[in-house]
């Protein structure tokens, strides 16, 4: 795992909003949407990601990881 | 509009310096009242852990402002933000990849030999063994695994927790020419017919469809058999109750209980066409 992907900077479930608020996102029927192309934003898998399934953000422009294991592993492998 | 308060803004200088230190963590806590913060007592050192906690709820005006750029700012600065309730797994994973050769070694035996997509299955499924063996729980992994890699790549975590890839698999890759292992494989894993599992909460009449599909694949493929497993107190019941129920005349297939693959909390049964089929 690289230095920076480990997790240092934490979010509780109930911060998520905020967290998408910075990155300029909101959540429209529980997806996270682009707040300036009103476009569903996309994982690195290219699929949509619902707002409870957002696992992290990672530097890279900006990379929305799914909180799933197989995402989870893909990071700790550098895959991400 | 308000001004950013000072609270806030010493708050903020403070995570900046956690985010510096090595072997810190800083945690954004949006619950109004959560177990460590809330409004009124907006931070918590843990110095066990060394993790800074600080409460985000109800941030208005300059205040918000200045803590949506300070997000910004750390992610620039290259941090990672993680879910804090899925942090553990990734300590855990990167544990565990550093200390599992022997799964590594069964995997780098199965590249080129199984379809890649397979094998990324099995990977999970390996993690998610070695996982269960600590006595972890492994449903909402099943749920991930099912949504990543569909059916098949529950059923490869199912055939993998009982090693059938340490097993009878490698035997047949061993001992058969490619071209009869690539037949078996697609038959056996691809087309799911060599293995049932009893899940939770299976309904009787969703076992007895199940048991009769596999019996009509065996005729289907050619194969000599397949096994039904059955794990935990209501599926060891479930499929005891049919058995016990079956009428074997009538069935059309032989069923008999494996005795060296049986306990108290587990169970299977190899399934096979009378002979003269």
């Amino acid at each position: 795992m690289k230095k920076n992907d480990t997790p240092k900077i934490l979010f509780t479930n109930s911060a998520t909003s905020l967290i998408l608020e910075a990155f300029k996102k909101h959540e429209e029927e529980g997806l996270i949407i682009d707040s300036v192309t009103n476009e569903p934003i996309l994982t690195n898998e290219h699929v949509e990601l619902e707002v409870s399934r957002l696992g992290g953000i990672k530097k890279g422009s900006e990379i929305f990881i799914k909180d799933d294991i197989n995402s989870i592993m893909n990071l700790v492998k550098g895959n991400i | 509009v308000s001004a950013i308060n000072s609270q806030y803004k010493s708050i903020i200088e403070k995570i900046r310096r956690y985010a510096s230190k090595k072997g810190h963590f800083i945690v954004f806590d949006g619950d109004y009242d959560s177990k460590v913060v809330s409004p009124k007592s907006p931070t918590h050192f843990d110095k066990k852990t060394n993790t800074f906690t600080v409460s985000v709820y109800g941030l208005t005006g300059k205040t918000k402002a200045a803590f949506l750029a300070l997000i910004r700012e750390l992610h620039e600065s290259g941090h990672l933000l993680f879910k804090k309730n899925k942090t553990e797994e990734v300590f855990n994973y990167a544990e565990y990849s550093k200390n599992n050769k022997a799964d590594r070694d069964i995997l780098n035996y199965y590249k080129d030999v199984i379809p890649n997509e397979d094998l990324q299955a099995l990977e999970v499924s390996m993690y998610m063994r070695a996982k269960a063996k600590k006595g972890k729980n492994i449903f909402g992994d099943k749920n991930d695994v099912r949504n990543a890699f569909g059916d098949i790549g529950v059923y490869i975590s199912n055939l993998c927790s009982l090693d059938y890839f340490e097993g009878e698999i490698m035997q047949m890759h061993k001992n058969q020419p490619k071209k009869e292992f690539d037949k078996y494989y697609d038959k056996a894993i691809t087309k799911k017919a060599r293995a049932m599992f009893v899940y939770t909460g299976m309904t009787e009449k969703q076992l007895n469809t199940d048991i009769y599909n596999m019996v009509a694949k065996l005729r289907t493929y050619h194969l000599n058999r397949f096994t039904i497993h059955a794990k935990g107190g209501n599926n060891v019941s479930a499929i005891k109750s049919f058995y016990n129920k079956r009428n074997p005349k009538e069935d059309g297939f032989i069923m008999e209980e494996n005795v060296k693959d049986t306990s108290a909390e587990k169970i299977s049964y190899d399934v096979k066409l009378y002979e003269e089929e």
